[in-house]
């Protein structure tokens, strides 16, 4: 605790503060443009932070995740397109609300929701990481294996469209991070006699590839005319003072979509895109008015606004403590902490801990500043992107990605390594096989393979070394987590169909 | 009209395909080197196998590269490579303002007709934009942006 309270007066720094805002500013510039995720923000923002020390480089890093996520809440309310994944409910409220002319109230329950989402998700992080790390130590190379799969098996299940096809990607992700030479054994591997891939497939360069490349093209195949000719007005002046009592006057409903959101972002590769909808539906199931949802429902926006920024400090439990991003920008993020030579686990709040709480209250201090820059800024933002044409847009972010890429170590290989990724990503995408897998495997990849081949030699004095993985009682727990997160998809399809008739038929016996 | 294309099917392929071209890459190494990327490799070419499966007996048809231009994607993926490709001949700045202008040009044409003016304009634009980035990278960020062998 004395560490934090340090670390807190040392983050009072004039730099920081001059961070914070350029990176809430910038990822709120990129979460508002529809179609474009956070991740995406991330992975484009990422080169600017290169030259940055640690700490300031994480710092920009987490106050652009935490501007993407609220960013992502304008072009839901103003133009019924969710600016990322994660404010998918927001529009179902957010625009009925635009549309009877209170787009400035909704901006402003959105902004103070989103506040408190990531000050909820930042007191989460600091209650629940320092003890999980403590048991991350107990961890040995099979349990590593094993949490490595979970990670895998959970993100693969999750991702939209068939779950095999999750599995698919991720499998071929984990191949990609074989490329190169091997953690034990250190020969080369698939190399294709190119000396470039000696060093492998560099985890920065495919995460630019696998999360913008495809969001260029679809930009690029779309354009976003339809966007400029929406305009809403509003009539209604909403002030800052009153959404922050009608936040506040729903207690409940706050904080169940903060807890909501923190239980989601702790299960690896879920995140914001899911936190919202399941906010948005319990606060449906709690309300006394459900009928007025998807009509300008203040507490269906509140749910998911808060819920979605709850995500972005929340999700870095899994990652500061085992390495298993909870979302796929802090995949981004972990790619930045391994850059750096930070690796997850309990040194990283003891050794590196000045680090660690200086990035955690970073995005505290995020949270709060997406209030004047969402109030002051917000749509004076929003209507430059708007204005801005697709076409001088697509070649802007195709330069800054170009570029980003090459600076990571002068290499114009890299560029093209970047290019071929996101065009297969691309393709693989239109198959329904998700980035967010591929990007997965290729983290998860190195940890599951120094995990695999270690406990492997552990057991050669055993008949069948194999058996090593299942033999204590930690790897059984996560083997069985594992085994669920595999099933889930399949029981949740059974139970479906089981329900269907149920209800079909309860319904026939039940009177109008 | 285009008919919605069997996406297990194809994944299932594009899933050997790798399987393959990666069993040809392992080279000759040793035991410890390959365990992992074996195990891998089967399962793959299993989850491959399992989609094959599903795409003949369950299908799931979608259209693919249905929404939007397709060819507006194909050029942009075109002049992004020829962008990466050139800069080691033309340099950083010069290749870049070519590909920049290049894609507005492109992609600016199927919304409006683009006259000579139109383009100078946006040329004034693009030149001011590379600079910009050119000038952080390359003087702040202390990156030595790649010069051409035929131009700076």
């Amino acid at each position: 605790m004395e560490l934090f309270w340090k670390v807190a007066a040392e983050m009072m720094d004039p730099f920081v503060f001059l961070l914070i805002l350029g990176g809430v500013t910038a990822g709120l510039f990129v979460g508002a443009m529809p179609g474009l995720t956070a991740a995406m923000a991330l992975a484009v923002l990422l080169p600017f932070t290169f030259k940055l020390p640690p700490l300031y480089g994480l710092v920009a890093l987490g106050a652009v995740y935490m501007g993407a996520i609220y960013g992502g809440s304008f072009a839901a309310i103003l133009v019924n397109t969710p600016g990322t994944p994660s404010s998918i409910a927001t529009a179902f409220e957010g625009y009925p609300m635009a549309k009877d002319g209170r787009a400035l109230e909704a901006i402003s329950l959105a902004t103070v929701s989103s506040a408190i989402g990531g000050l909820a998700g930042v007191f989460f992080l600091l209650l629940l990481s320092p003890p999980l790390a403590r048991l991350s130590i107990q961890f040995g190379s099979a349990e590593y294996f094993w949490v490595a799969m979970l990670g895998l098996t959970l993100i693969a299940s999750l991702s939209p469209g068939s779950t095999l096809k999750g599995f698919l990607g991720g499998a071929i992700g984990m191949l990609l991070a074989a490329v190169g030479v091997a953690p034990i054994g250190g020969e080369n591997r698939f190399t294709f006699g190119m000396p470039v891939l000696q060093g492998g497939v560099e985890m920065i360069v495919a995460l630019i590839g696998f999360f913008v490349i495809p969001e260029l093209f679809n930009m690029a195949a779309h354009g976003r005319a339809a966007l400029a000719e929406v305009t809403i007005e509003s009539r209604k002046r909403g002030t800052f003072l009153g959404a922050i009592r009608t936040v506040f006057s729903m207690p409940g409903n706050l904080l169940r979509s903060c807890v909501i959101g923190e239980i989601v972002a702790i299960i690896p590769g879920a995140g914001g895109s899911i936190a919202n909808l399941v906010a948005y539906n319990e606060a449906k199931r709690a309300s006394r008015h459900p009928e007025r949802f998807g009509k300008g429902a203040v507490e269906g926006l509140v749910a998911s606004e808060s819920s979605n920024n709850v995500t972005v400090a929340g999700s870095m439990v899994p990652l500061l403590t085992l390495g298993i991003p909870g979302a796929p920008p802090d995949a981004v993020i972990l790619g930045v902490m391994l850059m750096h030579g930070l690796r997850p686990g309990l040194d990283l709040f003891t050794v590196s801990g000045d680090l660690t709480y200086g990035f955690i209250i970073s995005m505290g201090l995020a949270a709060l500043y997406m209030m004047p820059v969402g109030i002051l800024g917000g749509r004076l933002i929003y209507r430059v992107i708007v204005k801005t044409p697709h076409y001088l847009l697509v070649p802007s972010i195709g330069l800054v990605t170009i570029l980003g890429t090459y600076a990571l170590r002068n290499s114009l290989s890299d560029v093209i390594i970047m290019l071929l990724l996101g065009t297969t990503g691309f393709v693989l995408k239109e198959l329904e096989v998700e980035s967010a897998p591929i990007v997965l495997g290729l983290i998860l990849g190195g940890i599951a393979e120094m995990g695999y081949v270690q406990t492997l030699l552990r057991g050669t004095a055993l008949e069948h070394p194999w058996l090593m993985l299942f033999q204590n009682r930690l790897s059984q727990i996560i083997i069985v987590l594992t085994v669920l997160s595999l099933a889930s998809p399949y029981l949740s399809a059974w139970f479906r169909k089981f329900r269907k008739p149920l209800e079909e038929q309860l319904g026939k016996e039940t009177p109008e | 009209m285009r008919r919605p294309a069997n996406t297990d099917l194809i994944s299932g392929v594009i899933g050997l395909v790798i399987v393959g071209v990666f069993w040809w890459g392992r080279g000759e190494v040793g035991r410890l080197s390959v365990m992992f990327p074996n195990t891998l490799l089967i399962l793959l070419a299993a989850l491959s196998m399992a989609l094959l499966v599903k795409g003949v007996v369950r299908p799931e048809r979608r259209l693919i590269f249905a929404e939007g231009d397709r060819g507006k994607v194909i050029g942009s993926c075109f002049i992004l490579f020829a962008w990466a490709i050139a800069i080691p001949y033309f340099g950083f700045f010069l290749s870049s303002v070519a590909g920049f202008w290049g894609m507005t040009c492109y992609l600016a044409s199927s919304r409006r007709k683009v006259t000579p003016l139109l383009a100078a304009k946006w040329l004034g634009v693009v030149l001011v934009e590379v600079t910009f980035f050119y000038l952080i990278f390359a003087k702040l960020l202390y990156v030595p942006l790649p010069k051409g062998i035929l131009f700076d």
